[in-house]
């Protein structure tokens, strides 16, 4: 998988613009693909080509969703045919939406189950609003997240009060644009993690292969400064800025991706000392994938972004190994990310369950009446 | 003397049992009848199918009482844990206004009436037994206090713990459990019936897990100096472990992969042959197929692992793992799997080994894993009324501390 094999994808307003955004700082590197129900907005978006945009539903004649979730929903099942015609030659998408209004909370589920019936793998950034937008648009985006806890790979929740780590003395102006500017900051430092060079390469495999790992929902931070005594004040940042902070979002954190971006003045010692903060406050079995990207205009600043994986399976190497020529007995070959019914064989029979007759149990946005060794994507020799 | 007769009902995924005993001079406990009926109604802890439910109730309870010659049970202690169940700790507190500063009765009393007052009232969610008061501090300090009457303080705390689960699957337990002829005249989570039953004193003294792997759930609770620290459920057993067997090896049926798992099953893949086959068990008639006894492992490690992963993640977000010194004793059906005490012990970091009992009776003593909690459910029944017997014997208001627990940590 190449770098370019990995594509933003934004739904509603908020989503679209955040695609442009990231087209924007990645200097029109990073692909993009931007839908709503706004025509208006849409063709406001500078950065994203306009054949890479798309109006979900002809009949509201572009004018926005009017916070009719179900309605967009529907749409764009009807539309499936435009977000896979998107994700072709997609290895990772990474999607982005805002949680309170129609569009983005109507569409994203939607893109997400497309993506994976076309086994790409999907990171997705949903926002949540702010608190002061008031008890309706909370209660509406806790339902978009409720519908989305079991689809894409990795998912992270940031809310827009911690991406804007606002006090009470931040205008409104402020924290919006510091919401908007942390969220794109940060997803592009993380695209740039595998699309630029560095002496930790985190290669596009690699980071398929973290999402699978890493399957489940994730927090998200990030950090710059410069000048002296630039890693003290990045490190503080990393893990106790207000909002974003992963100090008191640590608990329960099972793995860590981490990614330092620096100029040709990085020194190692920083990379160390950034490694050893995560070594000091996790235990000493934590998995962390750490990776350095080389900017020489960085020079100067020194850039962090990490995430915190709440799930985490190490791939089982020996296993996969071993199985080479293992199958499910009576399954065609299912590959990682497939879902498949387990009890239905070649033939389509259906052999039943033991839990077909009650709800499931739904843990961490994983439904646990799957077999576990399938959602692990544990290869078993059932010859 | 003994007391009256005191009847305990565990209604599990896998199992329906009923024990019932006396309070026996001398502190001990007489056990009058024990019966217990594969349970079919039941799904990962709660009722599925009423009916069938109910009739194993009813045969427990009819065989119970020809144990007792012709004695009749009626009302019984319930212990369940139906699927999911959810432990919050509460806290009440009350300005002390005995004489010179000195805690009394009254005081006690009033700490009692606010930790009840903080007992959760959440919508779709029953509390058993209402709270469990655990222990008192003094002055909001973090120094735990048993019996803090006659110590000087300005403010008094009675600490506790909530623990609730899904009201519609406990009505429709209930209304089962009436259908079968029994009355539940007593509230008790699975996990922490298990503890009493299995856990010496000592260990609860010094910070022990018991956790009891199900058929249908999986449930725990810690004990710290001699009370609950924590305690929970997943509806995740032994039959999700029956479930991914079926899907991986397709035995033919759910009843072939449960005996594949009780016959074959292991824990521990690394510790099978890689070559080594077993043969599938197999319906009369049936073709034979032998599949690699390793990979059957695999399959079981792999959910095990996931399950003891889910239990151990609420003790760290809870801070508890720090204080199991006295490591973990696991219980049900689950413990009989060979590797399962190997597995526990490197998940939790802690020695594990496996529940005992010593009740004297074999049928009980010979079981231990799979009467852990029926047995500490009849103790704290019996214990329970022996308070109450003496509350009312006292002359202190009757029924007043009827739907509390008494104070956790002693054991018969």
């Amino acid at each position: 998988m190449n770098p370019s094999d990995i594509r933003v994808f934004g739904f509603g307003g908020a989503g679209c613009r955040f695609a442009d955004a990231l087209a924007a700082a990645t200097g029109g590197r990073l692909a993009v693909w931007a839908a709503d129900t706004d025509f208006s907005a849409l063709s406001a978006l500078a950065n994203v080509p306009k054949t890479c945009t798309h109006v979900i539903g002809d009949t509201y004649f572009g004018n926005g969703s009017g916070g009719q979730v179900s309605a967009v929903r529907a749409k764009a099942l009807a539309e499936t045919e435009k977000m896979r015609a998107a994700l072709d030659g997609v290895s990772l998408a990474v999607a982005v939406a805002g949680l309170a209004g129609g569009t983005g909370a109507g569409a994203l589920p939607v893109f997400l189950e497309t993506a994976r019936e076309r086994n790409v793998r999907t990171l997705v950034f949903a926002v949540k609003p702010f608190r002061m937008e008031g008890v309706e648009r909370l209660r509406a985006a806790a339902t978009a997240a409720q519908s989305i806890a079991s689809l894409g790979d990795v998912r992270v929740f940031p809310s827009n009060d911690d991406l804007a780590g606002a006090s009470g003395q931040t205008t409104l102006v402020e924290a919006l644009g510091r919401a908007s500017a942390r969220l794109v900051e940060g997803l592009a430092l993380f695209w740039r993690l595998c699309a630029d060079p560095g002496f930790l390469h985190l290669s596009a495999e690699s980071l398929s292969s973290i999402a699978t790992e890493g399957r489940g929902e994730a927090e998200f931070a990030v950090a710059e400064a410069a000048g002296p005594g630039r890693l003290e004040a990045a490190l503080s940042e990393l893990w106790d800025a207000p909002g974003l902070g992963l100090r008191r979002r640590s608990s329960g954190a099972r793995a860590a991706l981490v990614g330092v971006i620096g100029g040709d003045d990085l020194l190692l010692s920083e990379v160390g000392a950034v490694s050893r903060s995560f070594e000091t406050s996790f235990p000493a079995s934590f998995p962390l994938r750490l990776s350095t990207v080389s900017d020489p205009s960085a020079d100067g600043s020194l850039r962090i972004v990490a995430f915190l994986f709440r799930n985490w399976q190490s791939a089982e190497r020996e296993e996969a190994e071993a199985a080479e020529a293992a199958r499910q007995a009576g399954i065609s070959e299912s590959r990682p990310g497939e879902r498949q019914d387990p009890l239905v064989d070649a033939r389509g029979r259906r052999m039943p369950g033991r839990f077909d007759s009650v709800a499931g149990t739904f843990v961490g946005g994983e439904n646990l009446d799957i077999p576990t060794y399938i959602r692990r994507n544990l290869r078993i020799d059932a010859t | 003397m003994t007391s009256d007769l005191v009847s305990v009902l565990e209604v599990g995924t896998t199992r329906t049992a009923l024990l019932a005993g006396r309070a026996a001079e001398g502190g001990g406990i007489e056990v009058a009848a024990f019966a217990e009926q594969e349970t079919t109604g039941m799904r990962k802890g709660c009722v599925a199918e009423p009916d069938y439910v109910a009739r194993a109730v009813r045969t427990v309870r009819e065989t119970a009482e020809t144990q007792l010659r012709g004695g009749e049970i009626v009302d019984a202690a319930l212990v369940c844990s139906l699927g999911e169940t959810s432990c919050e700790p509460i806290r009440g507190e009350v300005p002390v206004s005995g004489e010179d500063g000195r805690v009394d009765d009254e005081d006690v009393r009033r700490a009692r009436e606010a930790l009840a007052a903080e007992v959760p009232s959440v919508p779709g969610r029953h509390v058993l037994g209402d709270a469990m008061s655990l222990f008192f501090t003094l002055d909001g300090n973090n120094e735990e206090v048993r019996e803090p009457r006659d110590m000087s303080a300005g403010k008094l705390a009675m600490h506790g713990m909530a623990l609730s689960v899904n009201e519609d699957a406990w009505d429709l337990l209930c209304d089962s459990v009436a259908r079968g002829g029994l009355n539940v005249n007593f509230e008790l989570f699975s996990g922490i019936a298990a503890a009493v039953g299995c856990l010496s004193p000592q260990k609860m003294e010094d910070g022990t897990l018991c956790l009891c792997l199900g058929g249908g759930t999986t449930c725990w609770c810690a004990y710290r100096r001699r009370h609950p620290i924590a305690a929970g459920a997943i509806p995740v057993g032994g039959d999700h472990v029956t479930n991914d067997l079926l899907s991986a090896f397709r035995p033919g049926s759910a009843l072939l992969a449960g005996r594949l798992k009780t016959e074959f099953g292991r824990a521990d893949p690394d510790a099978v042959d890689p070559a080594s086959r077993i043969q599938m068990p197999q319906d009369v008639g049936g073709t034979g197929r032998t599949v690699g006894e390793r990979a059957v492992a695999q399959v079981i490690h792999a959910r095990l692992d996931e399950t003891l992963r889910l239990v151990k993640a609420d003790l760290e977000s809870r801070g508890v793992l720090p204080w199991l010194g006295g490591g973990v004793v696991v219980a049900g059906g689950g413990a009989l799997m060979p590797g399962v005490d190997a597995l526990v012990s490197r998940t939790f970091g802690a020695p594990c080994e496996h529940a005992r009992l010593n009740t004297g009776i074999p049928e009980l003593d010979g079981r231990p894993e799979l009467n852990a909690a029926i047995w500490g459910g009849l103790c704290k029944a019996i214990r329970n009324q022996r308070r109450e017997a003496a509350r009312n014997a006292a002359g202190g208001v009757k029924g007043f501390f009827r739907k509390l627990f008494s104070q956790e940590g002693e054991k018969e």
